[in-house]
This record gives structure tokens, sequence and C-alpha cells, in this order.
């Protein structure tokens, strides 16, 4: 799926991947030229894939996990602890990956076949709580309430890492890979069985799919992108706190991927950045309630767009879409939605 | 079926029994249907015949007795086994993925009628198997136009179709046809049963009906269900002079 | 609850165990309290109100509040009251509309809304944690048999049975309750039957604010206040939904007293037995009996 672009008369296909490279490559410059550092820059970059992460199972099989913020949190201690080993990077997040994938496996297979719905996003809570209060305890391991604080960057193919620009450009080519995997899967077969499940999951075994499995495996595959922004967070902050598994923090990116837009690709990363910008803006700001009382804030936009704009940011933008395309559209009637879409609605293209 | 061939039990019940706490819905139904005939099942309502339907299709298991198919017995496998198997259903309330489009609603059930295929990182092998299906389909069914509609926006008729498209993308050999004519007009089902009689030739079918004249006309051999009891089995002829099947609709709560 | 385990002659580790038990049974009140105001919502209405943590905050702030002018008997019936109100309010204002979509919806519009509740008290009552002592009349224990008895505790059961037992006669004497009864088991149906669907959700919404606003508003003085009060009873609260089993009235009562009492108890043998036994009696039961203690079959969506 590309998107078109008419250039000069022209139509000219651009695939979305290539734009969102672009579009990462360009990102610290309007950070900063909103007033925000490169530090930010990364940090909303890492919020962006911990959002995409949990999209890649809400809003492809439907299922709301409010305990995902453990595999951030479990990616973030394995990578800060392989980091004293061998202080590389990459390696460090492959194993932030494989970490968040060897605990999310378990609980997978023992949670997605009992629970959907509600009882999924209650149990999914309570479970990410209690591996906070392991976290707290087990503090040979994890440092317990103060967390890990020895981290090491280490170099990359000789690059400093500490410089603020060079760790962006670090975690943008890792948010690409990560980006790059989350499209491929929900291209594929089985991001089209996923999306199915949502629409109408008591039919889907009747066409020959088991839709435990294929949520099993979206729950994993979520996992393990959270894992690695975890990863990246451990690296960017020097330090790994316990409160990174409280149900807090699914709840931000939950609030995050769904101020974004849930049934689109891209939408969950504009929202982390419309949400940590709007934060950042907020606590550096002189007044009381801004300052102070700022998750308040955050809290009734996100109260108010569940409200009025369940879509998300998404949402409203494909409303635009289709009005413009309505205006421009020649004489339709009453009962056809246009014939081929113009451009096909991100994420649900076979 | 070649001449001089046996024919084969695609579908059989053995002694199949399902009671819900205690109400015995269905009692000991044996029931057999040949490869390659279209078979009814009918009765009043509340004669069980969604319960047999929800049990061959592996929605629920039976109480006691079995289920074979081709011979195996499948009894208690869930509902994607049995599809893999070939055994496909419809059912009463259309039921279609409606944020998709008509295209891509087949295209995902035309990929579980393909060797599974996990294809995460790749993309499948079968791609153009699934394409030529999904052609295939969109034509027999007069949908091509409406390719790149979503499906949540069709008229009903044309819902109903797609979700026999559904049922039919896997290529099934035995199809529970589930009241495909329910809420149409007498053009609306004729149009569908000559769709129907086009697209599933040669296949084994089981058909839950309420349309008698229909019944009547295109099956192969009846079975009549009264109260969980299979009262009368046989070609069409005969069961409609059947004493027992005559007081059941009579008696019972009528026919539509 | 202390980290510390007193290993000492047999007649004080009873007399610690009694006070544990005791002290169980107080929080596992409180937990049946809000497990029911959870379920009565979630059987009829099949929402989670997430912001059942922040009325339990807001009973005990507003006790807080009202204590100095009223005295502490009616600061506690009006807290629960106005928190029931403000139930019914949020209700009619900004869940309603949100039946006609997934369940999802409503959890999240309540989350944000716990957000908001959080900060508002946080502005108007002070970050810091609030001793509040309990009224002079309720102060001290009984002494009987060498136990201690301390009158506020004695005192929270008491007002909890209470409570309990007329939610069980609303519940099962009850138009109202009836209509709860049914809609656990099949939510459109009771629609169906021309029952005023819409003024039952509102009252149930009420009835289970209510439950929750006094919950917090006898919690008080037991452990103090603090705005994280919200974000720490929410996880509990689920977990004894869960493990009770969803839409139950006895899951909620059972549940509640189990999960107090061996959040308790168990402190001395292993002190992080507070913290984790919660979690790992609701790992044990989803593996073998996923709808709880006495939840219905099939009610989890």
């Amino acid at each position: 799926m590309t998107l078109p672009f008419t250039v000069a008369g022209r139509r000219l296909r651009i695939h979305p991947m290539a734009l969102f490279a672009a579009a990462l490559y360009v990102f610290p410059y309007v950070v900063v030229a909103g007033g925000k550092s490169t530090v930010n820059a990364s940090e909303f970059l890492i919020w962006a894939v911990f959002a995409m992460g949990l999209n890649l199972l809400w809003g492809h099989t439907g299922d709301l996990s409010f305990g995902h913020g453990m595999f951030f949190g479990w990616g973030a201690y394995a990578a800060g602890r392989m980091s004293r080993r061998v202080a590389f990077v990459p390696l460090d997040l492959a194993v932030a990956a494989l970490v968040a994938m060897l605990v999310a496996y378990p609980l997978a297979k023992i949670i997605v076949r009992r629970a959907t719905g509600i009882y999924f996003a209650m149990i999914t809570l309570a479970i990410g709580e209690m591996f906070y209060f392991l976290a707290i305890r087990m503090t040979k391991i994890t440092g317990g309430e103060n967390g890990l604080v020895d981290i090491r960057l280490g170099k990359l193919a000789g690059i400093d890492l500490a410089r603020p620009a060079n760790f962006y450009y670090m975690t943008a080519a890792v948010a690409f890979l990560a980006v790059l995997a989350a499209w491929r899967i929900t291209r594929s077969p089985f991001g089209q069985v996923c999306r199915a499940i949502q629409q109408n999951r008591a039919r889907v075994p009747f066409l020959g799919f088991d839709p435990v499995r294929y949520r099993e495996r979206a729950f994993v595959y979520s996992a393990a992108i959270c894992g690695v922004a975890g990863g990246l967070s451990a690296f960017l902050f020097r330090q790994v706190a316990p409160d990174t598994l409280r149900w807090t923090t699914t709840g931000e990116a939950v609030l995050i991927t769904m101020i974004g837009g849930l049934n689109s690709f891209f939408g969950p990363a504009a929202g982390a950045v419309s949400v940590k910008f709007l934060e950042a803006t907020l606590i550096a700001r002189p007044e009381r309630w801004a300052r102070l009382y700022w998750p308040g804030v955050i809290g009734a936009v996100f109260a108010i767009m569940v409200l009025v704009a369940p879509g998300g940011l998404a949402g409203v933008a494909e409303r635009v879409r289709a009005l413009v395309r309505n205006r421009f559209a020649a004489g339709r009637g009453a009962s056809g939605a246009p014939g081929t879409p113009v451009a096909p609605v991100e994420g649900t293209a076979a | 079926m070649t001449a001089g061939e046996e024919p084969t039990v695609a579908l059989r019940t053995v002694g199949l029994t399902k009671s819900f706490r205690g109400l015995e819905v269905l009692r000991g139904v044996d029931l057999s249907v040949t490869s390659g005939t279209l078979h009814a099942v009918i009765g009043p309502n509340g004669a069980g015949k969604t319960t047999l339907f929800n049990i061959l299709s592996g929605a629920i298991p039976p109480t006691s007795g079995r289920v074979e198919v081709r011979g195996r017995d499948v009894t208690g496998l869930a509902p994607h086994q049995l599809t893999r198997l070939g055994l496909a259903r419809s059912f009463q309330v259309t039921s279609v993925f409606p944020g998709l489009t008509v295209e891509q609603n087949l295209v995902v059930a035309a990929m579980a009628g393909q060797p599974h295929d996990s294809g995460v990182l790749r993309r499948p092998r079968w791609t153009g198997a699934v394409a030529e299906r999904v052609e295939e389909l969109l034509d027999q069914l007069g949908l091509g136009p409406l390719r790149h509609l979503e499906a949540g926006v069709l008229s009903h008729g044309d819902q109903r179709r797609l979700d026999l498209g559904l049922t039919l993308a896997s290529e099934p050999a035995i199809i529970l046809l589930d009241e495909p004519t329910a809420g149409m007009t007498r053009s609306e089902a004729q149009q569908t049963m000559g769709t129907l009689e086009r697209v599933l030739g040669g296949r084994t079918i089981v058909l839950v009906e309420h349309d008698m004249d229909l019944v009547m006309r295109i099956s192969a051999r009846v079975s009549v269900l009264h109260r969980g009891i299979l009262i009368a089995d046989g070609p069409p002829e005969e069961v409609r002079e059947n004493p027992e099947v005559r007081e059941a609709y009579l008696v019972g709560v009528g026919r539509e | 609850m202390g980290n510390a385990v007193v290993l000492g002659a047999a007649g004080g580790g009873l007399h610690q165990l009694f006070d544990l038990f005791l002290n169980g049974v107080i929080l596992g009140g409180i937990y049946v309290l809000l497990a029911l105001g959870l379920n009565v919502i979630l059987g009829l209405i099949g929402v989670i109100n997430f912001a059942h943590a922040a009325f339990y905050m807001l009973g005990a702030y507003l006790a807080f509040s009202f204590t100095p002018h009223i005295g502490f008997l009616p600061a506690v019936v009006a807290a629960a009251v106005v928190v029931g109100i403000l139930g019914m309010v949020m209700e009619v204002s900004v869940i309603r509309p949100l039946y006609s979509r997934i369940p999802e919806h409503a959890l999240l519009l309540t989350f944000g809304l716990t957000l908001v509740a959080t900060q508002v008290v946080r502005a108007h009552w002070g970050d810091y944690a609030k001793p509040f002592a309990a009224p002079k009349f309720l102060a001290g224990a009984y002494s009987l048999g060498g136990y201690e008895f301390p009158k506020y505790r004695l005192f929270v059961v008491a007002v909890t049975a209470v409570v309990v037992v007329a939610v069980w006669l609303l519940l099962n004497k009850t138009n109202l309750g009836l209509v709860i009864r049914a809609g656990v088991l099949d939510a459109e149906m009771v629609g169906a039957l021309g029952i005023n669907v819409p003024l039952a959700f509102t009252l149930t919404f009420g009835l289970g604010s209510l439950l929750a606003g006094l919950g917090g508003a006898m919690v008080g003085p037991v452990n103090g206040l603090n705005p994280d009060m919200a974000n720490s009873i929410i996880i509990l609260a689920f977990v004894v939904v869960v493990i009770g089993g969803l839409g139950s009235f006895w899951g909620s009562v059972v549940g509640g007293l189990l999960v107090g009492v061996l959040r308790s108890v168990l402190v001395y043998w292993w002190s992080p037995a507070t913290e984790l036994v919660p979690f790992f009696l609701m790992a044990g039961l989803l593996l073998v009996r996923p709808r709880g203690l006495f939840g219905v079959e099939g009610v989890f969506e």
C-alpha cells in the first residue's frame, strides 16, 4: 500500500515507511523549534514506539491490555542489566525484546483463552501491578525501590551515544526497525485475520481460524515492541524505576494510543508526540493549574475525546479527509460511499 | 461420482443427544447425509434444528453421541478445525466483517482454504491462489461492483450474499446452510437459490429451511425433527405424505 | 502493616495473629463494600467504573472535611450520599452516551475522570497524607479475655455487616434488586421487558458509588488519607471482583473478606504477603476457575 501524491500533475507513489523515515529525520528539528530539547525528542519517540506496540494488540484484535507497561518495564530492566555485561545497545535492545516475549508467552497462554474484553483489561491490569510488587522485592535483580542506576551506554561504531543528537538518531533507527516489523505484521495474512477478529470474533472460527491463537501471538509481538521501547528508555534516562511496571504507565500509553487513533497505523505515534508535547508544555508553564496538576488536564482532554472523538486524531483526520473528498466528488447519490478510495484507510488495506 | 461407485456418507450422526440443564433438546438423532446430495432438515420451531447445526459445526459439544465426517470421528472438535476438514456453515443472522471491504472479507475467508501459512514477515506463497479464488467468488456472487465498499454499508441482501461467500470461500466439501432465504423477498429468495445451485453443484449440503416448496423441490432427502427426535427421514415425496409429519406441523408452533 | 514479625512466646504470637485477623476483617469489609459497588454496576450495566476508586477517595476526603462541622457519624453518611449523587450525575451526563459503544469506552472515560479527580483532591486538600483521628466515642478498645477489640474497628465491621445485609435485602426483596439481578444474567432482556432501564441504571450507579464513598469515609481513621488512595485501591477492588466473580453478590462478600484476611494474617509468616497474596490468589483462580469463586459462566465480556 502506498500513498499517491500528485506532483506537477503526475501521480507519485510513496511508501508510508519512507515518509516515516523522513519524518524521523526531521522530527528533532521540529521539537527544538517548538521549544523543547533533543532529549525530549528521543523521549517522545520512545513513547511513540510504546504506543504503537500497544496498538499492535489493541488496534488489531481489539484486546485492551491495561498491563502492557509490564513489558515496557521488563524490557527496561533487561536492557539495563544486560548493559552492565555488554554495553552494546543493539544487543541489549535485542535482549530486551526477547525477555519481553519470554514473559509474554506464558501470560498469553494463560490469560487470552480465559478472558476477553473488560475482564481481560482487569486481569492484565492486575498482573502488571503484581510484577511491580515483585520488582520492589527482588532488590538483587532490580535494585528494589530505587531501581537500576548504573546503566552503561557504551559506544556504537565509535559514535558517542551520550550526545543527545547521536542518541536520538540511534533511537530513530531502532524505532524505524520496530515500526517496520509492526508494519509487516499488520499487512500480513496474520494481521488481516487479527482485524477480522476485532470486527466479528464469533464468525472467525467458522472461517477456519482459531482466534485464541491469533490473539496470543498478537499479544507476544506487541509485548516485544513495548519491550524495545522500554529498553530505549533505560538508555535514555540511564536508570530504570520500578514505576514503569505499574498500571499508571500503561494507563498513559493507553491514553496516548487512543488519543492518536486506535484503528490507524501511525495514529498512536501522533498521539504520543501530541500528548507528551502537551505534558512538557504544561509542566513548564507558570500557572499552578498547569504546572502542578497537569495530569488532570490530560485526563480531562482524554475523557472528552473518548466521549466525542473516539477515533482519536486519526479519526478526526479521516473525517476531514472524507469531507474534502466529498466536496470534490462529482454528484454522488445518497447510497454510495465513494467508489475507489483515493488512499485506502491506513491499517486496513489488504 | 462415477457410475458404479458406492455413494459415500459425507456426514453422519450417531445417537446424538443434547441436554441443557436437564432440558433435552436433541434425543438420539441418527442422521446420514450422502455425499454430493442436498439433504434438508425441517421441523417446527423449537424442534432442535439450530442446536443440531451448532453441534455439527462444532460450536457446542453434544451431551452424548458421535459426529462423523467421511467416516472420521470429529465429535467435540472446535469450529475452526471442522472448517479445515472441509465443513462450513452459514448463519441465520447475517454475520460479516462490517469494517472490512467486501474484497477484504473474502480474502480473509479464502485464506483459510489454503494450507495454513502464518506468513507474518513474508508475503505468502499462495497469494495468487487466494486472489484467484476471491475473483471467482466476486463473479459468482455478483459482488464485483461492490468490492471496495465496506461490508457494513451494504444492503441486507448484498450482505447475505457476502455471508454466503464467506462460507464458501474455503471450498468446503460439506456445507451447512442455516435458513439461507430467511427474511428475503420471493425474488431475492429465488435469486439466492439460483446462485446456490450454480455455485454448489457437487457438494454435500445440509439445509435448514422453512420454505416447504423450496425444500420439496430441491432436496434429495428430507429429515424431520420434532421436539428433538427424528420422526421422518427419506425422499421428499415420502416425507410429505407421512402422517406424523403432518401432525407435527399442524399441532406444533406452525409453519412460516 | 508492619514488616517485622515478632517471634515471641506463643501467647504473644496468638495475640498478634488475632490482631492481624481483626485488621484483615476490617480491610476485608472495606473491600466488600468496594467490590459490591463495582459489581452491581458491572452486573446490570456491564460497565467497569474506573472512577469507583475516585469515589472511594472522595468519600474519605469529604468525611474528613465534614466532620468538624457536623460530627463524625453524620459526616460519614453525608459523604456517602454526596458521592452517591455524584455517581448519578456522572452516569446521566457522560456514561449514558457510551452505552451504545463497546464497554471499554466507559472504562477509558472513567479512567480519565479518575486522573482529574486525583488532581482535584491534590489541589483542594493538599499533597500530603492527612491523619484522620477517630471520634472520641469510638476511640479506645474493649478488653475481653486478654484480647483488645479496638472500638473503631468494631464500628467498621458492624457498619459493613449492616450495609451488606441491607444490600442483600435490596437485591432480593425490591424491584430494583430484581432488575439488577436479572441484568447480571441478561442485560438486553431487561430492556426488552419494558422496565424503565435508564432510571434503573442511574439508581444502580448511585448505589454503587454510595458504597464506594461509604467505604472511603470509614477507612479514613484506619489508614489516614492521601491523594494516592484511588490508584492503590483500584487494583485491589479489581482483584477482589475477579476472585469473587464478575457481578456476584456473594463473590464480593467472600472475595473481599478472603483477600482482606489473607493479606493481613499471612504477614505473620511472610512479610511480602500483603502485596502479593491477592495477585497469587487471582492467578491461581484464573488457572482453575476463570469465572471466579461465584461467577456466572460467560459473563466476562
